[in-house]
Protein backbone atom coordinates (compact mmCIF):
# COMPACT_ATOMS: atom_id res chain seq x y z
CA UNK A 1 0.00 0.00 0.00
CA UNK A 2 1.36 3.43 -0.97
CA UNK A 3 1.16 6.26 1.58
CA UNK A 4 0.37 9.83 0.61
CA UNK A 5 2.37 12.18 2.84
CA UNK A 6 1.78 15.89 3.43
CA UNK A 7 4.84 17.91 4.53
CA UNK A 8 4.05 21.23 6.23
CA UNK A 9 6.90 23.69 6.83
CA UNK A 10 7.33 27.38 6.07
CA UNK A 11 10.90 26.70 4.95
CA UNK A 12 11.07 25.42 1.36
CA UNK A 13 14.50 24.03 2.19
CA UNK A 14 13.16 21.92 5.06
CA UNK A 15 10.31 20.68 2.88
CA UNK A 16 12.89 19.50 0.33
CA UNK A 17 14.99 17.85 3.04
CA UNK A 18 11.97 16.06 4.50
CA UNK A 19 10.80 14.92 1.06
CA UNK A 20 14.17 13.39 0.30
CA UNK A 21 14.45 11.84 3.73
CA UNK A 22 10.98 10.30 3.55
CA UNK A 23 11.84 8.83 0.15
CA UNK A 24 15.01 7.34 1.65
CA UNK A 25 13.10 5.68 4.49
CA UNK A 26 12.03 2.72 2.41
CA UNK A 27 8.29 3.30 2.61
CA UNK A 28 6.06 2.81 -0.37
CA UNK A 29 5.30 6.48 -0.91
CA UNK A 30 2.50 7.56 -3.20
CA UNK A 31 2.16 11.33 -3.45
CA UNK A 32 4.37 13.72 -1.50
CA UNK A 33 2.35 16.89 -0.97
CA UNK A 34 3.57 20.21 0.45
CA UNK A 35 2.17 23.19 2.35
CA UNK A 36 3.87 26.32 3.71
CA UNK A 37 1.71 26.69 6.84
CA UNK A 38 -1.35 25.31 8.60
CA UNK A 39 -3.82 27.25 6.47
CA UNK A 40 -2.37 25.84 3.24
CA UNK A 41 -2.21 22.39 4.82
CA UNK A 42 -5.95 22.38 5.56
CA UNK A 43 -6.63 23.30 1.93
CA UNK A 44 -4.45 20.43 0.72
CA UNK A 45 -6.13 18.04 3.17
CA UNK A 46 -9.57 19.00 1.89
CA UNK A 47 -8.60 18.28 -1.71
CA UNK A 48 -6.37 15.19 -1.37
CA UNK A 49 -6.31 11.84 0.34
CA UNK A 50 -3.47 12.01 2.88
CA UNK A 51 -2.25 9.12 5.07
CA UNK A 52 0.32 11.00 7.15
CA UNK A 53 1.13 14.63 8.00
CA UNK A 54 4.64 15.78 8.96
CA UNK A 55 4.41 19.31 10.31
CA UNK A 56 6.69 21.99 11.66
CA UNK A 57 5.48 23.87 14.75
CA UNK A 58 6.62 27.47 14.31
CA UNK A 59 4.96 28.81 11.13
CA UNK A 60 3.21 32.05 10.13
CA UNK A 61 -0.61 32.32 9.94
CA UNK A 62 -1.33 28.91 11.50
CA UNK A 63 1.26 26.94 13.47
CA UNK A 64 1.55 23.18 13.79
CA UNK A 65 -0.41 23.02 17.03
CA UNK A 66 -3.31 25.01 15.60
CA UNK A 67 -3.24 22.73 12.55
CA UNK A 68 -3.63 19.66 14.77
CA UNK A 69 -6.48 21.35 16.66
CA UNK A 70 -8.27 22.16 13.39
CA UNK A 71 -7.79 18.61 12.11
CA UNK A 72 -9.23 17.17 15.32
CA UNK A 73 -12.45 19.14 14.75
CA UNK A 74 -13.05 17.23 11.49
CA UNK A 75 -14.22 13.64 11.72
CA UNK A 76 -12.15 12.47 8.72
CA UNK A 77 -9.02 14.58 9.23
CA UNK A 78 -8.94 13.67 12.93
CA UNK A 79 -7.91 10.12 12.00
CA UNK A 80 -4.81 11.12 10.04
CA UNK A 81 -1.63 10.65 12.09
CA UNK A 82 0.43 13.81 12.56
CA UNK A 83 4.13 13.84 13.43
CA UNK A 84 5.56 17.17 14.62
CA UNK A 85 9.07 17.76 13.23
CA UNK A 86 10.45 20.87 14.87
CA UNK A 87 13.35 22.63 16.55
CA UNK A 88 11.21 23.01 19.68
CA UNK A 89 12.54 20.77 22.42
CA UNK A 90 11.01 21.86 25.72
CA UNK A 91 9.29 19.09 27.66
CA UNK A 92 6.21 21.28 28.10
CA UNK A 93 5.85 21.89 24.35
CA UNK A 94 6.31 18.20 23.52
CA UNK A 95 3.69 17.28 26.12
CA UNK A 96 1.31 19.82 24.61
CA UNK A 97 1.82 18.41 21.08
CA UNK A 98 0.89 14.95 22.32
CA UNK A 99 -2.03 16.14 24.44
CA UNK A 100 -3.48 17.95 21.44
CA UNK A 101 -3.35 14.75 19.42
CA UNK A 102 0.04 14.49 17.68
CA UNK A 103 0.99 10.87 17.01
CA UNK A 104 4.71 11.53 17.34
CA UNK A 105 7.42 14.12 17.71
CA UNK A 106 10.89 14.44 16.21
CA UNK A 107 13.34 17.21 17.01
CA UNK A 108 15.56 18.76 14.36
CA UNK A 109 18.30 17.91 13.64
CA UNK A 110 17.37 14.32 12.81
CA UNK A 111 18.95 11.52 10.83
CA UNK A 112 17.10 9.53 8.15
CA UNK A 113 17.24 6.56 10.54
CA UNK A 114 15.50 8.51 13.31
CA UNK A 115 12.76 9.58 10.91
CA UNK A 116 12.38 6.02 9.61
CA UNK A 117 11.96 4.71 13.17
CA UNK A 118 9.38 7.38 13.94
CA UNK A 119 7.39 6.66 10.78
CA UNK A 120 7.53 2.93 11.46
CA UNK A 121 5.98 3.52 14.85
CA UNK A 122 3.30 5.86 13.63
CA UNK A 123 2.36 3.97 10.47
CA UNK A 124 2.59 0.57 12.09
CA UNK A 125 4.93 -0.86 9.47
CA UNK A 126 6.88 -3.92 10.59
CA UNK A 127 10.60 -3.25 10.90
CA UNK A 128 13.02 -5.47 9.01
CA UNK A 129 15.41 -5.69 11.92
CA UNK A 130 13.45 -6.77 14.95
CA UNK A 131 14.68 -5.39 18.24
CA UNK A 132 16.80 -2.70 16.64
CA UNK A 133 14.10 -0.08 16.86
CA UNK A 134 13.74 -0.22 20.61
CA UNK A 135 17.48 -0.01 21.04
CA UNK A 136 18.12 2.88 18.70
CA UNK A 137 14.97 4.85 19.47
CA UNK A 138 15.97 5.52 23.05
CA UNK A 139 15.20 9.06 24.05
CA UNK A 140 13.11 9.77 20.97
CA UNK A 141 9.92 8.07 21.98
CA UNK A 142 7.52 10.91 22.55
CA UNK B 1 28.92 33.51 35.18
CA UNK B 2 27.95 29.85 35.37
CA UNK B 3 24.74 30.20 33.37
CA UNK B 4 26.52 31.89 30.47
CA UNK B 5 29.09 29.09 30.44
CA UNK B 6 26.26 26.54 30.35
CA UNK B 7 24.63 28.40 27.49
CA UNK B 8 27.96 28.53 25.61
CA UNK B 9 28.43 24.78 26.01
CA UNK B 10 24.87 24.14 24.80
CA UNK B 11 25.53 26.35 21.76
CA UNK B 12 28.76 24.53 20.92
CA UNK B 13 27.14 21.10 21.27
CA UNK B 14 24.13 22.06 19.18
CA UNK B 15 26.22 23.71 16.41
CA UNK B 16 28.47 20.63 16.21
CA UNK B 17 25.55 18.20 16.09
CA UNK B 18 23.56 20.17 13.53
CA UNK B 19 26.44 20.87 11.15
CA UNK B 20 27.58 17.26 11.29
CA UNK B 21 24.14 15.60 11.17
CA UNK B 22 22.27 17.76 8.68
CA UNK B 23 25.07 19.46 6.74
CA UNK B 24 27.76 16.73 6.79
CA UNK B 25 30.32 19.34 7.82
CA UNK B 26 32.71 18.54 10.70
CA UNK B 27 34.05 21.56 12.54
CA UNK B 28 36.18 22.73 15.43
CA UNK B 29 36.01 25.71 17.73
CA UNK B 30 39.28 27.64 18.10
CA UNK B 31 40.00 28.70 21.69
CA UNK B 32 40.02 32.37 20.74
CA UNK B 33 37.91 34.05 18.14
CA UNK B 34 35.16 36.54 17.53
CA UNK B 35 32.92 37.04 14.56
CA UNK B 36 34.67 40.31 13.65
CA UNK B 37 37.49 38.09 12.36
CA UNK B 38 35.17 36.59 9.76
CA UNK B 39 34.56 40.03 8.34
CA UNK B 40 38.27 40.84 8.29
CA UNK B 41 39.31 37.56 6.69
CA UNK B 42 36.40 37.21 4.25
CA UNK B 43 37.38 37.75 0.63
CA UNK B 44 33.73 37.96 -0.35
CA UNK B 45 30.30 39.05 0.84
CA UNK B 46 28.84 37.83 4.12
CA UNK B 47 25.34 36.50 4.73
CA UNK B 48 23.73 36.98 8.15
CA UNK B 49 20.50 36.09 9.90
CA UNK B 50 18.87 36.91 13.23
CA UNK B 51 16.28 35.09 15.36
CA UNK B 52 14.71 36.75 18.39
CA UNK B 53 13.69 34.62 21.35
CA UNK B 54 11.77 35.10 24.57
CA UNK B 55 11.53 32.97 27.68
CA UNK B 56 13.34 32.73 31.01
CA UNK B 57 16.13 34.48 29.09
CA UNK B 58 15.53 36.71 26.11
CA UNK B 59 17.47 38.25 23.26
CA UNK B 60 18.64 37.21 19.79
CA UNK B 61 20.64 34.52 18.07
CA UNK B 62 22.74 35.47 15.03
CA UNK B 63 24.66 33.60 12.35
CA UNK B 64 27.15 35.01 9.88
CA UNK B 65 28.89 33.14 7.07
CA UNK B 66 30.83 34.01 3.91
CA UNK B 67 28.64 33.43 0.84
CA UNK B 68 30.75 30.51 -0.53
CA UNK B 69 30.45 28.63 2.79
CA UNK B 70 26.70 29.33 2.94
CA UNK B 71 26.39 27.91 -0.58
CA UNK B 72 28.38 24.81 0.41
CA UNK B 73 26.11 24.28 3.44
CA UNK B 74 23.08 24.62 1.19
CA UNK B 75 24.42 22.17 -1.37
CA UNK B 76 25.12 19.63 1.38
CA UNK B 77 21.70 20.02 3.01
CA UNK B 78 19.74 19.77 -0.22
CA UNK B 79 21.98 17.28 -1.99
CA UNK B 80 22.31 19.63 -4.97
CA UNK B 81 25.26 20.81 -7.03
CA UNK B 82 26.53 24.26 -6.10
CA UNK B 83 25.80 25.51 -9.64
CA UNK B 84 22.11 24.59 -9.27
CA UNK B 85 21.55 26.78 -6.21
CA UNK B 86 19.90 30.18 -6.18
CA UNK B 87 19.98 32.91 -3.53
CA UNK B 88 16.58 31.83 -2.18
CA UNK B 89 17.93 28.34 -1.43
CA UNK B 90 20.97 29.80 0.32
CA UNK B 91 19.07 32.31 2.46
CA UNK B 92 16.44 29.74 3.43
CA UNK B 93 19.20 27.34 4.47
CA UNK B 94 20.98 29.91 6.61
CA UNK B 95 17.69 30.79 8.35
CA UNK B 96 16.89 27.11 8.93
CA UNK B 97 20.38 26.53 10.32
CA UNK B 98 19.86 29.37 12.79
CA UNK B 99 16.40 28.05 13.68
CA UNK B 100 17.81 24.60 14.45
CA UNK B 101 20.77 25.95 16.43
CA UNK B 102 18.48 28.12 18.56
CA UNK B 103 15.96 25.38 19.28
CA UNK B 104 18.58 22.73 19.99
CA UNK B 105 20.60 25.09 22.19
CA UNK B 106 17.63 25.79 24.42
CA UNK B 107 16.62 22.15 24.66
CA UNK B 108 20.17 21.34 25.83
CA UNK B 109 20.42 24.40 28.09
CA UNK B 110 17.05 24.12 29.82
CA UNK B 111 14.51 21.61 28.50
CA UNK B 112 12.15 22.29 31.42
CA UNK B 113 11.49 25.86 30.32
CA UNK B 114 9.60 27.06 27.29
CA UNK B 115 11.23 29.51 24.89
CA UNK B 116 9.21 31.26 22.21
CA UNK B 117 11.21 31.56 19.03
CA UNK B 118 10.59 34.26 16.44
CA UNK B 119 10.94 33.78 12.69
CA UNK B 120 14.54 33.92 11.44
CA UNK B 121 15.26 36.93 9.22
CA UNK B 122 18.12 37.92 6.96
CA UNK B 123 19.96 41.01 8.18
CA UNK B 124 23.08 42.91 7.13
CA UNK B 125 26.29 41.68 8.71
CA UNK B 126 26.80 45.19 10.14
CA UNK B 127 23.79 44.64 12.37
CA UNK B 128 25.49 41.71 14.08
CA UNK B 129 28.65 43.67 14.74
CA UNK B 130 26.72 46.61 16.15
CA UNK B 131 23.94 44.74 17.97
CA UNK B 132 23.21 46.53 21.21
CA UNK B 133 25.28 45.51 24.18
CA UNK B 134 24.65 47.56 27.30
CA UNK B 135 25.24 47.13 31.02
CA UNK B 136 22.28 44.80 31.36
CA UNK B 137 23.12 42.46 28.52
CA UNK B 138 25.73 39.83 27.86
CA UNK B 139 26.73 38.04 24.72
CA UNK B 140 28.50 34.93 23.53
CA UNK B 141 30.36 34.79 20.24
CA UNK B 142 31.49 31.51 18.73
CA UNK B 143 33.57 30.99 15.63
CA UNK B 144 33.62 27.53 14.07
CA UNK B 145 36.23 26.40 11.57
CA UNK B 146 35.17 24.02 8.83
CA UNK B 147 37.10 22.74 5.82
CA UNK B 148 35.09 25.15 3.68
CA UNK B 149 35.60 28.27 5.80
CA UNK B 150 34.68 30.00 9.04
CA UNK B 151 31.14 30.48 10.34
CA UNK B 152 30.16 32.64 13.31
CA UNK B 153 27.34 32.51 15.83
CA UNK B 154 26.34 35.02 18.46
CA UNK B 155 23.68 35.16 21.16
CA UNK B 156 22.67 38.20 23.18
CA UNK B 157 21.08 37.80 26.61
CA UNK B 158 19.63 40.58 28.75
CA UNK B 159 20.39 40.27 32.45
CA UNK B 160 18.97 42.49 35.15
CA UNK B 161 21.76 42.74 37.71
CA UNK B 162 19.49 44.56 40.15
CA UNK B 163 16.99 41.76 40.59
CA UNK B 164 19.20 38.85 39.69
CA UNK B 165 16.69 37.79 37.07
CA UNK B 166 16.87 37.75 33.31
CA UNK B 167 15.00 40.58 31.68
CA UNK B 168 13.21 40.43 28.37
CA UNK B 169 14.49 42.45 25.43
CA UNK B 170 12.16 40.76 22.97
CA UNK B 171 10.10 42.94 20.71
Amino acid sequence: MAFNVLIVDDSSVMRSVLKKTVQMCGFNIGELLEAGDGVEALEVLKQNWVDLVLTDYNMPRMDGLQLIEEMKKDEVLARIPVVVVTTEGSEKKVKTFLEKGASGYLQKPFTPEQLRIKLNRVMGEPDEEDGRIEESDEGLDF
Amino acid sequence: MKKMEELKKAMKDSISEILETMFFMPLEFPEEGDIGEIRKSAQTTLLSAQLKYQGPISGSFFVVAPTPLARELTANLLGLENKDLNSEHVEATLKELLNMVTGKTFSLYDSKSTFDLGMPQMISSNEIMTSLTDDLSEEIELVAKTVDGIIGFKVTVVWDHGTGKYQSSYC
